[in-house]
């Protein structure tokens, strides 16, 4: 229940920035709407172990990852886009397994969009404890292990251990 | 103070058409799906989140800008999940040959 309301509270607050008007006719609708969301979406609403994001400490962690992978998203594009317009295009594209000690589906499933969104990696299926992930060049594949997106992701689920 | 203002708008606006440039010259060049994927599910990226940025600075302090940054992260959210799925529809069918597979 109380994952309900919170739910419906952000949804209205995403209801309110789109209309952006204080009458009571839009105020209404949203309520009704709102409510037909939540009820119609009742399975696909987060279960008890997933709302750690909602925690401030959470949040806090989460914003962290957030600025790793942006700046890793910009300098990783920057080597993507030499090796497209090389004529000689040096590329060196591998499968290979990638350990992870993640264990909460949310986080694993953030932290593999988080790779998918780097440039040079593509996580192509998520194991109980591996992603299988595709490299474009050998240099991406090495610079996954260890890196400062990965330890983001670690505290993402150490912090309150 | 405007034309500094629009000239931060001009360069995010080319920064981001060029990774869009670079994303479809990817597409065109590389062999497989799955770099082909990587050349556009990329650049995508930063080449939307650029623009994006632009068009930001080019309204100032406006309900749009929140709007716009909701958007942006829509597409960084849908982008990967996309990709994510496409590579594993391909992976699983053995659709490609996986001669260059070494590890898996």
């Amino acid at each position: 229940m109380k994952k309900n309301i919170w739910m419906g509270i952000l949804l209205f607050g995403f209801w309110m920035l789109l209309t952006f008007t204080l009458d009571v006719f839009s105020f209404f609708i949203g309520l009704i709407v709102v409510c037909f969301v939540l009820w119609f979406n009742r399975d696909l609403l987060l279960n008890e172990s997933e709302t750690d994001l909602y925690s401030y400490k959470g949040f806090v962690q989460l914003v962290k990852f957030f600025i790793v992978l942006l700046k890793e998203i910009v300098v990783a594009n920057i080597q993507v886009a030499k090796i497209v317009l090389d004529p000689k295009m040096p590329i060196q594209p591998s499968f290979f397994k990638y350990p992870i000690k993640l264990r909460k589906p949310l986080n694993q499933v953030i932290y593999a969009n988080g790779i998918t969104l780097t440039p040079g990696t593509l996580t192509i299926d998520v194991q109980d404890d591996y992603f299988i992930i595709h490299a474009l060049t050998d240099s991406a594949k090495n610079g996954l292990f260890n890196s400062d997106l990965e330890n983001a992701a670690n505290q993402l689920e150490d912090y309150h251990e | 103070m405007d034309m500094i203002k629009n000239s931060v708008v001009i360069l995010l606006l080319l920064g981001g058409l060029f990774f869009f440039l670079v994303g479809t010259i990817g597409l065109y060049r590389l062999p497989d799906v799955f770099t082909r994927l990587h050349a556009t599910t990329k650049s995508d990226t930063l080449g939307a989140g650029l623009i994006i940025l632009s068009v930001m600075i080019y309204m100032g302090f406006d309900i749009i800008v929140l709007k716009l940054f909701l958007v942006l992260m829509f597409i960084w959210i849908t982008n990967p999940t996309a990709a994510h799925i496409i590579s594993k529809a391909v992976y699983h069918n053995d659709v490609i040959n996986k001669e260059e597979s070494n590890d898996v």
